[in-house]
C-alpha cells in the first residue's frame, strides 16, 4: 500500500503576546500512515492531539518539521511549504476535516451544505446532488431535515451533518477531531461502519477520540501523547 | 478555482496629503504609523502587495483607517495611487497607467463594486430598474428588450420582486438597497466584485440573506471576490484567504483559518481575542 502521509519532527508552539507567553502545542511528533490506515490519537486534554491535526490541515502554521503529503495530482507535497491555493485545492478534494462543530453560512439548508461540499471536490451538480442524498441517507437524517437550516438540529444531527459534508467526498486523508463526542451509541455504529467502508476504499484516516471502545477494531496504529509515540498495531 | 491571478497588485502607495522629503524618506526606513509628523500627511497605503487568483474571495480586515476602503477605490479606479502596479488578465500594461477612459472601459466589463453606503452606489431619484441599467448601458447593451429581460433576471437572482423594478430605492430598507447594489454590481457579469462593508448597519436575518446571495453569485457565476468587513464572522464564512491590514499596510496574511485561529501578529492577536472575549 502506498504511502499517504508522513509526519516528521513536527513542533508547533503558540505565542500570545498578550501575556507575553510561549504555549506549547506538540513536539517532535513523527508518524506515518498509509492507504487504508487508521491512526489513533490518544492523550489527554490539552497533550496536543487537536493541534497535530491542524497543523497536517495547515490551520496552524508549524514552529519546525516537514509534513509530506502524497496527493494524486501533485506528487510528494510538504504541506508547510507549499502555496495557499494549492492547500485550498488538495483541502477542497483531497484532505477532509471533521470536528464536533458545525460551521456553515446562516440559511443555508442541510442538502445544500453536503452538495456544496460534494462540488467543491468538482463533481457535476447532478452527481453532487445525488451522492448528497446517498450520503444524508446513509447517516438516517431524517428527510424532513433536508430542507431545514441546521441551526435547529439537535447537537447529534448537526454532528451528523458535519460528517455527511465530509464524507460525500470520499477523501484520500480524512482527520477526524472527536466527531463521535454527542453521538448515542447507534450513530457512533453508523460512523464506524461508514469509516469503515472509505477505509475499504482507500481513505487514510487519523482520528481523536475520547470513547476508546469506538477506536477498538478501527484503529491500525496509536499515537499515545504521553509516550511521544506509536504504541503499537491495535494496542489500546 | 483556476490557477491564474484574477488580479494581481504590486507596492501599491496612496498619499492623501501629498507628501514631504521626510516622510517620503521615512517611508524607506518604514514609518510606524502612517501619519507623518513633518506635514501631517496620511500614508492611507504603503506597498501593498496581494493577488486574488479566480474564483477566489479575499477577506479584508483591520481597524478603521487601515486603508481597507482606499485598497478597494483604488482597485475600482476611483483613486488615483501615487505609486503600485495593477496587472489584471489580458492586459499587458499596469491599469494604473491607463487613460481614465481605458479603466473605466476596464472597470464596466469586468468589475463590480458594493459600498457601504448605498448612496455612494446608487441614483436614489432613479427606480432601481434605472440604476441597474446604467451599468448596462455604460457596458454598451442598448437593446430595450434586452436591458428589461437582464433586469428582471438580476432581480431575481437577489430575491427581489420584480414589481418593484419601478420603485427608487429611497424608499427601500438598507437589506434591500444592498441587494440592488449587488444586482447592479453583476449586470455586467464581472470577474471581480469589491464589496466593502456589505452587511454593516443590517440587521441580522437580512445580514443572512445578503450572504447567502452573495455566496451562491460568487459560486454560480464564479466571480473572484475582495470583500472589505470588520465582522470576523462573516470573513471566516465567506473568505478563503485572509489578508490583515493595520496603517496602511498588510501585516500579516494566510488561509482563513491560519489567520483566525493561530494570529501571529500582535495586532491579529488582538482583533482575534476581542471577538472570542464577546
Amino acid at each position: 500500500m502506498n504511502t499517504v502521509l508522513q509526519v516528521r519532527n513536527l513542533s508547533k508552539d503558540f505565542y500570545l503576546y498578550n501575556p507575553g507567553r510561549v504555549i506549547d502545542g506538540c513536539r517532535d511528533v513523527s508518524f506515518s500512515l498509509r492507504e487504508k490506515e487508521f491512526l489513533g490519537i490518544t492523550g489527554a486534554s490539552g497533550s496536543g492531539k487537536s493541534t497535530i491535526l491542524k497543523c497536517i490541515y495547515q490551520t496552524y502554521r508549524v514552529k519546525s518539521g516537514e509534513i509530506f503529503y502524497f496527493s494524486p495530482t501533485a506528487g510528494c507535497v510538504d504541506l508547510t511549504k507549499i502555496p495557499e491555493r494549492e492547500i485550498t485545492r488538495i483541502r477542497r478534494q483531497e484532505i477532509g476535516y471533521v470536528s464536533q462543530f458545525l460551521e456553515t453560512l446562516p440559511r443555508v439548508t442541510a442538502r445544500q451544505i453536503v452538495e456544496d461540499s460534494a462540488l467543491e471536490a468538482g463533481v457535476s451538480r447532478e452527481e453532487a446532488q445525488k451522492a448528497a442524498e446517498e450520503v444524508l441517507n446513509y447517516f438516517k437524517l431524517p428527510l424532513s431535515l433536508w430542507d431545514i437550516y441546521p441551526y435547529m438540529f439537535s447537537g447529534g444531527e448537526k454532528l451528523r451533518l458535519n460528517l455527511a459534508k465530509a464524507m460525500v467526498k470520499t477523501p484520500r486523508l480524512l482527520l477526524l477531531d472527536e466527531p463521535t463526542a454527542s453521538l448515542d451509541e447507534d450513530a457512533k455504529k453508523l460512523v464506524k461502519e461508514l469509516l469503515q467502508k472509505l477505509i475499504q476504499k482507500g481513505t487514510a484516516m487519523i482520528g481523536i477520540f475520547h470513547d476508546l471502545d469506538f477506536m477498538r477494531g478501527l484503529c491500525d496504529h496509536v499515537y499515545n501523547m504521553a509516550h511521544g509515540g506509536e504504541a503499537g498495531k491495535g494496542n489500546l | 478555482m483556476r490557477s491564474d491571478p484574477a488580479l494581481s497588485l504590486k507596492n501599491l502607495t496612496v498619499c492623501y496629503g501629498g507628501g514631504c522629503e521626510a516622510c517620503r524618506g521615512e517611508m524607506a526606513k518604514g514609518m510606524k504609523k502612517n501619519r507623518c509628523p513633518v506635514c501631517g500627511s496620511i500614508w492611507a497605503l504603503r506597498e501593498v502587495s496581494l493577488s486574488l487568483f479566480s474564483g477566489e474571495i479575499l477577506g479584508v480586515v483591520g481597524e478603521s483607517g487601515s486603508g481597507k476602503s482606499s485598497l478597494l477605490k483604488c482597485l475600482y479606479f476611483d483613486e488615483i495611487p501615487l505609486g503600485g502596479q495593477l496587472t489584471l488578465p489580458d492586459i499587458a500594461e499596469n491599469a494604473f497607467s491607463l487613460s481614465r477612459q481605458a479603466q473605466r472601459r476596464i472597470r464596466n466589463a469586468h468589475m463590480g463594486m458594493v459600498h457601504q453606503n448605498p448612496m455612494l452606489g446608487l441614483r436614489m431619484d432613479y427606480s432601481a430598474a434605472a440604476n441597474i441599467a446604467e451599468n448596462l448601458i455604460a457596458a454598451n447593451c442598448r437593446n430595450v428588450r434586452l436591458l428589461q429581460d437582464r433586469i428582471d433576471e438580476l432581480l431575481d437572482i437577489v430575491e427581489m420582486s420584480s414589481y418593484r423594478r419601478r420603485e427608487t430605492p429611497r424608499h427601500f430598507s438598507g437589506g434591500m438597497q444592498q441587494r440592488v447594489q449587488i444586482a447592479k454590481a453583476i449586470a455586467n457579469r464581472p470577474d471581480i466584485l469589491l464589496l466593502d462593508e456589505v452587511t454593516t448597519g443590517l440587521d441580522l436575518s437580512v445580514q443572512a440573506k445578503i450572504l447567502d446571495v452573495l455566496k451562491k453569485i460568487i459560486r454560480d457565476f464564479n466571480i473572484s471576490a475582495v470583500l472589505v468587513s470588520h465582522d470576523l464572522a462573516v470573513i471566516r464564512m465567506l473568505a478563503h484567504r485572509t489578508v490583515v491590514m493595520l496603517d496602511g499596510k498588510i501585516i500579516e496574511q494566510g488561509l482563513t483559518d491560519q489567520v483566525l485561529e493561530d494570529p501571529q501578529h500582535f495586532y491579529t492577536q488582538q482583533l482575534v481575542h476581542s471577538l472570542l472575549c464577546i
